[in-house]
């Protein structure tokens, strides 16, 4: 018995492959019919549906750095500790220090691309009118996906904690202040209170939520991280798993049904 | 490839299947005629057929499937969207005598037929109540219809376990001529045949010198000798080199601890029967000056039970330390007196530096039971 034959017959061969090798035509058909990775792409598609020039793939390319800086991300956690004693000079040794620190720069140069690719995929989505019923649904997730991937970059600007990152989150969560009835100078701020005493005030607003505190601060450095490594990737993957599936269930990738 | 006719999905799993119920059954060579069970892809063939509205054909005459009643249900409506099964069955008559299936059925090929729906919905309803009679032949219908099925009847037929390329070869062969019962219009499959292999592929037969040279450049050839392996060479490439990146990248090239190297000040600094605790948090240590086996000497303790790794606490009105977790008792000295620690404290390399500052040094341990603790650079006398 050859060691090829040895180690398909083994238990531990077995246990991975159900399957004997699929040495007639059948069955070869078979295993690309069924096989599970495989089944993430639909086993045929529209000739449309793998025109460059028609899907740009820009979905796959989003997907593709989603999962780029699902990898590095992971990765810049090892080395990246979000205090204020820690964070900007942990960001400095990735780049002057840490052997391959360049993953650093992966992730901030596919966190920008991301964005111009989702923009990009949503452009195409409306010019070939892929949002029409009965996509509409899928549409709306797409929407959702695009402010995730947003907010994404909008929490991971402040991780360096560099002068760039505390005043750009500054001034961009200084939006919150003008919530309706949530931001302690927005309309209707008034409207929320109880015996003359004011319930939304610059400590208790939407602002003062997402921060964390008054001003951004150590709390904050926090809180963005959390959302950034762990809240919105999970809700992005979970919706991104739903827009697969609804580009399945809906007709297939893009092109007229 | 000798006939260049595309084949749609269809027709290949049809043509296979027929191939392949051909070949599992030659080797066996039973007789046509004996009853085979009910699962047997022949009877999946004619219970297509009579879903199609065809008289079975005469090999399954005396099967138990043949012997259920012809369909009672009228053949589709025409222009009728077909139903699976029904597109493989007319695909495989088709391959079996070149003839276009039943005209009732389906006028047009399969895959353009367009029928409104409601029609589509009927058609394919109709055809299923004779097969339902049979069980078994429900299943051989629904063959045609979803993976798990297809799966089901790629198990039956197909031998279990791995086969040699022997074995293979010999069912890729054409089966010799079926006894007389197998039905006339049995012509080969309408297959595209398998590309041949390519030369590097092909086993060699013998090694000789020229033999073994072209074997060495096999894996160049391979690895290099085409767009799509230069194309392949270079993302292994790449993932390789990733791979030792990644693991470089986890052994960082700073520390943000304390050094293990470290002055803790000059020896006057620890009057006799001191001991020293401002070196514990950061560093670990004690340094004591204390009498041992009736030596005043300085020298640093490890904040480390000998029990299980708990910190001790150093009790000045005991002038013991204590470890909290179990309840390890260690003299002054640190040799261990009560509670379940086994040996004594250990001890750091600790010396004079050129500047008359001690040096704790805590790359090196010293053990009392192992009489370490004579070693010079365990202790400085006083």
């Amino acid at each position: 018995m050859s060691l090829g034959e040895s180690i398909r017959n083994s238990q531990v061969w077995k246990s991975v492959f159900r399957h004997p090798m699929p040495l007639d035509r059948r069955n070869r058909i078979v295993v690309m019919l069924t096989n599970f990775f495989l089944h993430l792409h639909p086993v045929s598609i529209k000739k449309q549906g793998i025109a460059l020039s028609y899907t740009w793939c820009m979905g796959g390319v989003t997907f593709f750095l989603f999962l780029v800086e699902t990898v590095t991300g992971v990765l810049l956690m090892f080395y990246y500790r979000p205090t204020l004693e820690w964070a900007y000079r942990d960001i400095q040794d990735l780049r002057d220090v840490t052997s391959l620190g360049i993953l650093r720069e992966l992730h901030r140069w596919g966190a920008h691309a991301m964005v111009i690719t989702t923009w990009l995929h949503m452009y195409r989505v409306f010019l070939t009118g892929s949002y029409k019923p009965p996509r509409e649904f899928n549409w709306v997730v797409g929407v959702i996906l695009l402010l995730l991937t947003l907010l994404l970059s909008f929490t991971g600007y402040l991780l360096p904690w560099d002068q760039l990152a505390i005043w750009a989150i500054t001034v961009g969560s200084n939006m919150a202040r003008a919530t309706p009835f949530l931001g302690h100078e927005g309309p209707g701020q008034q409207l929320l209170s109880i015996g003359g005493i004011d319930m939304i005030t610059n400590a208790s607003d939407a602002r003062f939520a997402l921060l964390g505190a008054r001003f951004v601060g150590e709390e904050t450095l926090n809180r963005f991280y959390v959302l950034h490594c762990i809240a919105i990737p999970l809700a992005a993957a979970m919706l991104i798993a739903i827009h697969f599936w609804r580009v399945r269930k809906d007709g297939g990738i893009s092109g007229p049904l | 490839m000798a006939e260049k006719k595309k084949l749609s999905v269809a027709e290949i799993m049809a043509a296979a299947r027929k191939a392949d119920s051909k070949g599992a059954a030659a080797p066996g060579s039973k007789p046509p005629a004996e009853p085979k069970p009910a699962s047997e892809p022949v009877e999946a063939q004619s219970a297509q057929a009579a879903s199609a509205g065809q008289e079975p054909v005469q090999q399954v005459v005396e099967q138990p499937a043949a012997a259920a009643p012809a369909p009672k249900s009228k053949p589709p409506a025409g222009g009728a969207k077909p139903s699976v099964a029904e597109i493989l069955a007319m695909a495989r008559a088709q391959a079996k005598d070149g003839q276009p299936p039943q005209p009732a059925a389906a006028p047009k090929p399969a895959a353009e037929v367009r029928p409104a729906k409601p029609a589509a919905v009927a058609a394919a309803k109709t055809p299923k109540p004779a097969p339902a009679e049979k069980p078994a032949a429900v299943a051989a219908v629904a063959g045609g219809k979803d993976t798990a099925s297809i799966l089901a009847a790629a198990r039956k037929t197909t031998r279990p376990g791995p086969m040699s390329k022997a074995e293979a070869a010999a069912r890729l062969k054409p089966a010799p001529e079926r006894p007389a019962k197998a039905p006339a219009a049995k012509a080969p499959a309408a297959v595209p045949p398998m590309p041949a292999r390519p030369d590097y592929a092909r086993r060699q037969p013998a090694k000789d010198a020229a033999v073994a040279a072209e074997d060495r450049r096999w894996f160049l050839s391979v690895a290099l000798g085409s767009f799509l392996g230069i194309g392949f060479t270079s993302l292994a490439t790449t993932l390789g080199l990733w791979t030792l990146g990644l693991a470089r990248f986890m052994f960082p090239n700073i520390l943000t601890e304390p050094p293990s190297r470290f002055k803790v000040g000059f020896p006057g600094d620890f009057p006799p029967g001191a001991v020293e605790e401002k070196f514990k948090a950061l560093f670990g240590v004690w340094v004591v000056n204390a009498e041992y086996q009736g030596e005043p000497q300085i020298f640093a303790l490890r904040t480390v039970c000998t029990h299980l790794g708990c910190t001790p606490n150093w009790l000045d009105a005991e002038q013991k330390f204590k470890c909290p977790c179990h309840g390890s008792g260690f003299y002054k000295d640190g040799i261990n007196f009560e509670g379940p620690a086994p040996r004594p404290l250990e001890r750091y390399a600790i010396s004079l530096a050129d500047d008359g500052q001690l040096e704790i040094d805590k790359s090196k341990l010293f053990q009392e039971e192992m009489g370490q603790w004579n070693d010079p650079a365990s202790f400085v006398p006083v």
